[in-house]
């Protein structure tokens, strides 16, 4: 077979696992990975973490240089994709490099959604999704020593940046439209996290959007819709994401929130892919098409995508939500699909009182979907379970009062017999 | 291509009841115990959980600072501390309960196998839960030079073939074998061999070897693989002088139960209940009246260096016993009693062979062990042992077995295998 020329557009999570895949599947195709970004490739999940210093920048690239020459491929860095002529294989970068090739996997990842605020120029909050971004947040914050800090928003990112600046002393007020961790977590767990949150020193102000902002000084006041006005130092915008594709307007790829993909990663163009927060992608339990910008999916997704550019055949199981935050000394894991509708059978233990939370939804006698706060399990058996489809049978309440025992039990019993 | 390493086994096993020594053992080296006792009473579930050291790992793959790596070298998946953020998406992808996070350092461990030394999970297990299998045994004689001929002059399905040439495989080229009449793989052999009879195979053997000792050749190892009838019938008397000489040699009873080759007679070794051509069934018989011969436990009781039980339906058991009984026969006598089912004379598809060793041990009819000195040692010992009915019905020479029948046989294998539990909880013979 003759070799062919793979291209792979974004250093995230997917496009590495792209490139591994596709090397250990091939070992005579051509590879290439072209980045955005200026450095090796990192990866956003553990930028919060710099910030308290929990780890040295250096110690931040998930691959080197080395691990692209022991791949035989080459990464390009600093080069904006902004077309793809899926007739002419060819993708178009800013300056007016083309490059050609026989497979495309997109991989270009999400951007920090900016919606505009009053009194805000566009792009003017402070938002924490690249290095750069860190970069600018830290001078923000080395040139004001008593600092109060301002992020809008209640999810996973708002709540790690909020840990980490805690972290290194300063105070920080989340402002959040809901209620924190929504997407992951019901009020009861939320609560939960809340309250060490607020232990912490934290303020969480929910209920309320921002109406304008208003500087005055160093300050910015931030007025919200029921009229009462916060007070901080810088404010951080962490409202969430939205896919990097806004090169692909006349290229028709099919969008849908997303690069909508087939089981194999595939767009409706043929040779060309998409994998990780770009991605589009059929959901494990419902088979319908959903976005999952989460790292363990991108992984996947581009595993998949990678095999099938190199030529094998691999179907996606498709994503399943979950998430894990751990903060001040406590867990939360949050895994599947756990509203309570469509007949599932929920089941409860623990609450604020008793400082610590588990939920588990069962179907048809096997779990859909499970959350735990400050409980000792090991989040990757409950995805096995889940994935694997087990019957749980008569042991869900020992599932729900033992839950880190019982689940590694139903896997070993499933490995091991 | 991939390596082979040494792995951290499992065995199925149930922990006894409260034991944590893996966990203690672990967290004084690690300092956050990464083995899980899982104890279960309610499900009757006593195991542990710990990293099985994959290949591909899935922890790897998502490790947002690419902290945790897999040393090729070695087999073993190990994350940088220094590299680590603490973000717990490891513990998510994993499966398996091989990594954990523990909230108060704020970072992921796990099982690095103990690197540089034998896992001491493994060395404090005191039950054979957790036993730590070193890949070059399994290995080490794979590519060794075939020294039987090819083909085999044995029947179809003859385990016998396959324990001759694993067991020439681990002696090597510096052996004189030695046969009899009777159904001998060693025929086969591509050694110098010497043909002696039934009755004199160890006295044969004596001689030899005190001939290569004498002209100081005792690197020269003497062995045989010969059937029962010449180990616990006919040959018996030579061979327990030799034993109680302690003569320098290896012998290997390859046990059928039977005289297989002449027409399956009855031997002293074929069980009770067993039809053969002279333990009749018909309206009264009802098979061999009285108990087999247990000769291993015969030969432990003469003082010889190293006696051992095999089957070839645990090929890395076999090869560990080989190597030590070669090792032993250098200075003292080694013994090997290897389970070797006759497909033609039990009366079973010939197919078969592997899967009537296997059951045999798991049923405990044939318990695997070893004796170093006089130590017994269970070498691998089953959890929950089948009934022995489940292996008495692979077979139609136990077919005409009744109930009380099966429940005799029962009593003589829980008998005997209580016997050699025992032995193997005291002090040395």
């Amino acid at each position: 077979m003759a070799k062919k020329r793979h291209l792979i557009v974004g250093s995230g999570a997917a496009g590495l696992s792209a490139l591994r895949q596709i090397r250990s599947v091939s070992g005579e195709d051509e590879i290439r990975v072209v980045t955005l970004e200026d450095s090796l490739p990192y990866s956003p999940t553990a930028l919060p973490y710099l910030l308290y210093g929990k780890i040295e920048p250096p110690k931040l690239w998930t691959a080197d240089r080395d691990l692209f020459l022991q791949l035989r491929a080459e990464l390009v860095l600093g080069r904006k994709l902004i077309q793809v002529i899926p007739e002419e294989k060819v993708a178009v970068f800013e300056g007016g490099n083309r490059e050609e090739f026989d497979t495309l996997l997109i991989a270009t990842g999400s951007e920090p959604l900016q919606p505009s605020i009053k009194g805000m120029a566009p792009g003017e909050a402070l938002v924490f999704h690249t290095l750069r971004d860190l970069q600018a947040l830290d001078r923000s914050l080395e040139d004001r020593k008593e600092s109060e800090v301002l992020i809008y928003g209640g999810g996973l990112v708002a709540m790690g940046v909020g840990q980490a600046l805690i972290r290194r002393g300063i105070r920080v007020k989340v402002v959040v439209r809901s209620r924190v961790l929504r997407r992951y977590f019901d009020l009861e767990a939320g609560t939960l996290i809340d309250g060490v949150f607020s232990s912490q020193g934290a303020e969480i102000i929910v209920g309320s959007e921002i109406d304008r902002v208003e500087k005055s000084g160093n300050k910015v006041n931030v007025h919200m819709g029921n009229g009462r006005v916060i007070t901080g130092d810088l404010l951080i915008n962490a409202l969430g994401t939205t896919p990097r594709i806004s090169f692909l307007e006349r290229s028709g790829i099919v969008i849908d929130a997303g690069i909508l993909v087939d089981q194999k990663m595939r767009t409706n163009k043929e040779h060309i892919y998409a994998a990780g927060d770009v991605a589009v992608a059929k959901d494990f339990f419902s088979h319908t098409p959903g976005a999952n910008a989460i790292l363990p999916s991108a992984v996947e997704q581009g595993k998949i995508a990678g095999s099938n550019m190199a030529g094998a055949d691999l179907e996606y199981e498709g994503w399943i939500s979950m998430n894990v935050f751990h903060f001040f000394g406590k867990g939360a894991y949050s895994i599947g699909v756990l509203e309570g509708n469509n007949g599932a059978e929920v089941l409860k233990d623990g609450g604020k009182e008793k400082g610590y939370y588990t939920k588990l939804a069962f179907r048809e006698g096997r779990l859909s979907g499970a959350a735990f706060v400050n409980v000792d399990v090991d989040p990757g058996v409950i995805l096995y379970l889940i994935k694997n489809r087990l019957d749980i049978g008569k042991y869900k309440n020992h599932l729900l009062q033992k839950p880190g025992q019982i689940s590694r039990w139903l896997m070993a019993r499933n490995e091991r017999e | 291509m991939r390596a082979f390493h040494d792995t951290l086994v499992i065995n199925r096993l149930s922990c006894p009841e409260g034991c944590r020594a893996c966990e203690e053992a672990c967290q004084k080296r690690v300092g956050v115990p990464v083995i899980k006792p899982v104890q279960l009473p309610e499900v009757g579930f006593f195991s542990v959980v710990v990293c099985g050291q994959c290949s591909e790992p899935d922890c790897m793959g998502v490790c947002p600072t690419g902290a945790i790596f897999n040393d090729l070298s070695n087999g073993v998946v190990q994350i940088n501390p220094d590299k680590c953020v603490g973000c717990g998406l490891c513990a998510l992808a994993c499966p398996y309960s091989g990594i954990f996070y523990d909230e108060k350092n704020g970072k992921s461990f796990k099982c690095d196998r103990c690197i540089d030394e034998e896992p001491r999970c493994a060395k404090a297990c005191p039950y054979g839960v957790l036993s730590f299998k070193k890949s070059r045994p399994v290995i080490a004689h794979f590519h060794e030079e075939d020294l039987l001929s090819a083909g085999t002059g044995l029947c179809a399905g003859c385990p016998a073939e396959l324990g001759a040439r694993v067991m020439l495989k681990v002696l090597g080229k510096n052996v004189i074998t030695f046969r009899t009449p009777g159904c001998q793989p060693i025929f086969m052999s591509r050694l110098s061999s010497i043909p002696t009879l039934m009755t004199n195979i160890a006295s044969s053997m004596t001689g030899a070897s005190r001939y290569l000792r004498k002209i100081g050749r005792d690197d020269v190892l003497c062995v045989c693989y010969v059937g029962d009838g010449a180990t616990a019938d006919v040959g018996f008397q030579p061979l327990s002088g030799a034993a109680a000489r302690k003569e320098h040699i290896l012998y290997i009873c390859s046990d059928n139960e039977g005289y297989m080759n002449t027409g399956i007679q009855g031997s002293s070794t074929t069980p009770q209940g067993a039809w053969t051509s002279t333990t009749w069934v018909g309206d009264k018989a009802r098979g061999k009246e009285v108990e087999g011969k247990y000769m291993p436990l015969i030969m432990l009781m003469h003082g010889v260096s190293y006696v051992a039980t095999a089957t070839v339906a645990f090929l890395e058991d076999y090869v560990m016993k080989l190597e030590k009984a070669k090792k032993a026969a250098r200075s003292g006598m080694a013994y090997i009693h290897v389970h070797s089912p006759c497909p033609i004379g039990w009366r079973a598809p010939v197919e078969n062979g592997i899967e009537l060793s296997r059951t045999a041990v798991e049923t405990n009819y044939f318990p695997l062990w070893e004796a170093e000195d006089g130590r017994v040692r269970l070498t691998h010992r089953v959890d929950k042992p089948r009934p022995v009915e489940e292996y008495s019905k692979l077979m139609g020479r136990f077919s005409h077995l009744k109930k009380e029948d099966v429940k005799y046989l029962q009593e003589t294998i829980d008998k005997r295998f209580a016997l050699i539990e025992r032995l193997a909880s005291s002090e040395p013979i």
